[in-house]
């Protein structure tokens, strides 16, 4: 009998769960329709599986969705994981004010950050989204996803010891180095994770208008400009 | 592993959302890794023409440039960067001296740029403000390959490749070749009898195809009216006309130097701008220096650093263009970046680096253009403060 416990209750958790995607299905009818909607106000289990279900739905049907609000455990969890995990950093970037901040502004974003890889795979945008390889914004803003990729900036040899390697050693390097933070970048086939700053965007804007020095300016140059510049003035 | 990790902690209330988006996302990554290596194959098989003599990269280039001098087309125009894409209809006209063009972008918020010449105005019918602009930089072109600059053809090789079809018509297709690390390859289609270039290319190190540029069709010799271009040109009625607030200088005038030159790569000019990134924006003070090797150009931006806005030092990538931001301090050291790279780093000298730092906020610079990483790290660590 005691062994029948756990059993039971298994299979009770399999049928609640049922219920309410049955529920979320817009299925039910009558009386079970009024025992789901009971279950899912009384249960925190129940509305537990019942919040997962349409962020499930949600996902499938639109990336856009998929941000979940007031999640305050996510952030406490990310908090702790980022302090853990950028100790030794210099104090000035681990600040628990400037990531309070960071994470507090971003944790809509951080998420968002997938889905703008998920879409933009699928859809025709010229909008600017820059692709964060490396650096301090992956580690602070969008820890989560972006450790992997922080050596992706260390590069060559020559940049450990502190000691920048000349122009030649670098030309040299390069190729090699290039070769790795490339295969790096594209072949982790994880998501890229994407940023979205109106000051960079303004910033490239102004390349593109003076920085187009090229041969190839006319007339690819130019059309490639003029077709693909965000809207962003 | 670590993006495992990281995805179950990012998505923990929901475990089974997280994990079916993170299986979506590694889906939607591999699709555009996918397209690349079609990309690329295409244009290896075709046979060479060996009996020809080859034209070197400047015959190339001149080539192609006095097919937009002497051809009137209208043609769509697509752009492919990353896994972005956009396209625009292009007419284009020319008479003497004079060169018209027009082009209207059909994604994205509506727009269309007009150019005579080096004159550049662009309508955003949405907020109803044209931006109106001079870009000198399209000027420059045939003096840099008339002054018989050898500086192109030092650091890229030009070879042909195949012949293929292209929006409707052959084309040769050209690879340049960079001859060393510090800039991209490129891979131009031109159209035989013209020379116009019908697709481009931008290539790394290992031949991925980092951004692709082609008209899907294009009309040769359309009748395009000069006139009519004009008079659209002109018409800003109902518009506010802005232009950029720009103030020509030179780099050591503003107290930099590029202490170690960045091989192949001149200054062209420098401007102080202000840079406002978004309606209502604190407009920004910032140098923009600019150089070019020719195919490929660099921006150098310096601002003052702000400790509430720059907090993003790194590396970012779109398409073919790379964008590196660090801070910089009197001693020139980046905190950041240098912690990045070597974590087991001396803490001593970071801290004391910080402090001197904090004397003086320094700067925060920003260093963009069509080529790879490491050579913009080289502009990041050539740049000095002279005074």
């Amino acid at each position: 009998m005691m062994n029948d416990i756990p059993d039971n209750q298994k299979k009770d958790r399999e049928q609640r769960r049922a219920l309410v995607s049955s529920l979320a299905d817009g299925q039910l009818r009558g009386a079970e329709f009024a025992r789901a909607v009971g279950m899912v106000s009384d249960s925190g289990e129940a509305r537990a599986t019942w919040h997962a279900y349409h962020v499930l739905g949600d996902v499938l049907r639109s990336g856009e969705l998929a941000a979940c609000a007031d999640d305050a455990a996510f952030v406490a969890r990310f908090q702790t994981r980022l302090q853990r995990d950028t100790a030794g950093f210099a104090p000035e970037l681990v600040n628990p004010k400037n990531a309070t901040l960071i994470v507090a502004d971003d944790v809509y974003d951080t998420r968002a950050i997938g889905i703008n890889s998920l879409k933009i795979a699928s859809a025709n945008e010229s909008r600017h989204r820059w692709k964060l390889l490396a650096g301090v914004a992956s580690v602070a803003a969008v820890g989560a996803i972006g450790w992997s990729m922080v050596a992706g900036l260390g590069g060559g040899e020559g940049m450990r010891k502190g000691e920048p390697p000349t122009a030649a050693q670098l030309a040299q390097t390069s190729a090699q180095s290039q070769a790795q933070s490339q295969s790096q970048s594209q072949s982790q086939s994880q998501p890229q994770v994407m940023i979205r700053d109106p000051h960079l965007d303004a910033l490239l804007a102004a390349h593109k208008q003076f920085g187009g020095t090229s041969a190839l300016q006319m007339p690819a140059g130019f059309l490639r400009n003029a077709t693909f510049e965000a809207a962003a003035r | 592993m670590a993006f495992q990790t990281a995805a179950k902690m990012a998505f923990h209330p929901i475990g089974l959302t997280g994990a079916l988006l993170a299986g979506i996302m590694l889906l939607a990554a591999g699709q555009s890794l996918a397209q690349a290596p079609a990309v690329v194959t295409a244009g290896s098989g075709a046979p060479l023409e060996s009996k020809l003599p080859e034209r070197t990269i400047s015959e190339w280039l001149a080539r192609m440039h006095e097919a937009s001098r002497r051809r009137a087309y209208v043609g769509t125009f697509v752009v492919s960067s990353g896994a972005s894409m956009a396209s625009s209809k292009i007419w284009h006209v020319c008479d003497g001296d004079q060169q018209m063009e027009r082009v209207e972008a059909l994604t994205g918020a509506p727009r269309s740029t007009f150019r005579r010449n080096d004159q550049v105005i662009t309508f955003n019918p949405d907020s109803k403000t044209a931006l109106s602009e001079r870009r000198e930089s399209l000027g420059l072109f045939p003096s840099l390959l008339k002054s018989g600059d050898t500086a192109i053809a030092q650091f890229y090789a030009a070879r042909q490749v195949g012949n293929e079809r292209v929006a409707g018509f052959d084309a040769d297709v050209v690879q340049l070749a960079p001859k060393d690390g510090l800039r991209y390859g490129y891979r131009v289609w031109s159209e035989k009898k013209s020379g116009l270039v019908v697709k481009l290319q931008t290539l790394n190190a290992q031949g991925d195809v980092l951004e692709q540029a082609a008209f899907s069709d294009l009309q040769l010799d359309a009748p395009v009216s000069m006139a009519k271009l004009t008079q659209m040109m002109a018409n800003t009625e109902g518009y506010k006309v802005d232009k950029p607030d720009l103030v020509k200088t030179t780099a050591l005038a503003e107290g930099w130097v590029l202490k170690n030159a960045v091989p192949g790569f001149k200054p062209m000019s420098c401007f102080k701008r202000v840079v406002v990134a978004a309606e209502g924006a604190t407009p920004e003070n910032t140098l923009q220096w600019i150089f070019s090797d020719g195919l490929a150009s660099v921006s150098v931006f310096v601002e003052a650093f702000d400790r509430q806005r720059h907090v993003q030092a790194g590396l970012l990538s779109m398409g073919a263009t790379q964008m590196l931001t660090r801070r910089l301090t009197d001693k020139v050291v980046d905190i950041a970046v240098d912690k990045a790279a070597d974590k087991s780093g001396d803490r001593l000298s970071e801290k004391s680096s910080l402090k001197s730092s904090e004397k003086n906020a320094g700067w925060w610079l920003t260093v963009v253009g069509e080529v790879p990483p490491q050579t913009l790290t080289l502009f990041t660590q050539g740049l000095e403060r002279k005074r």
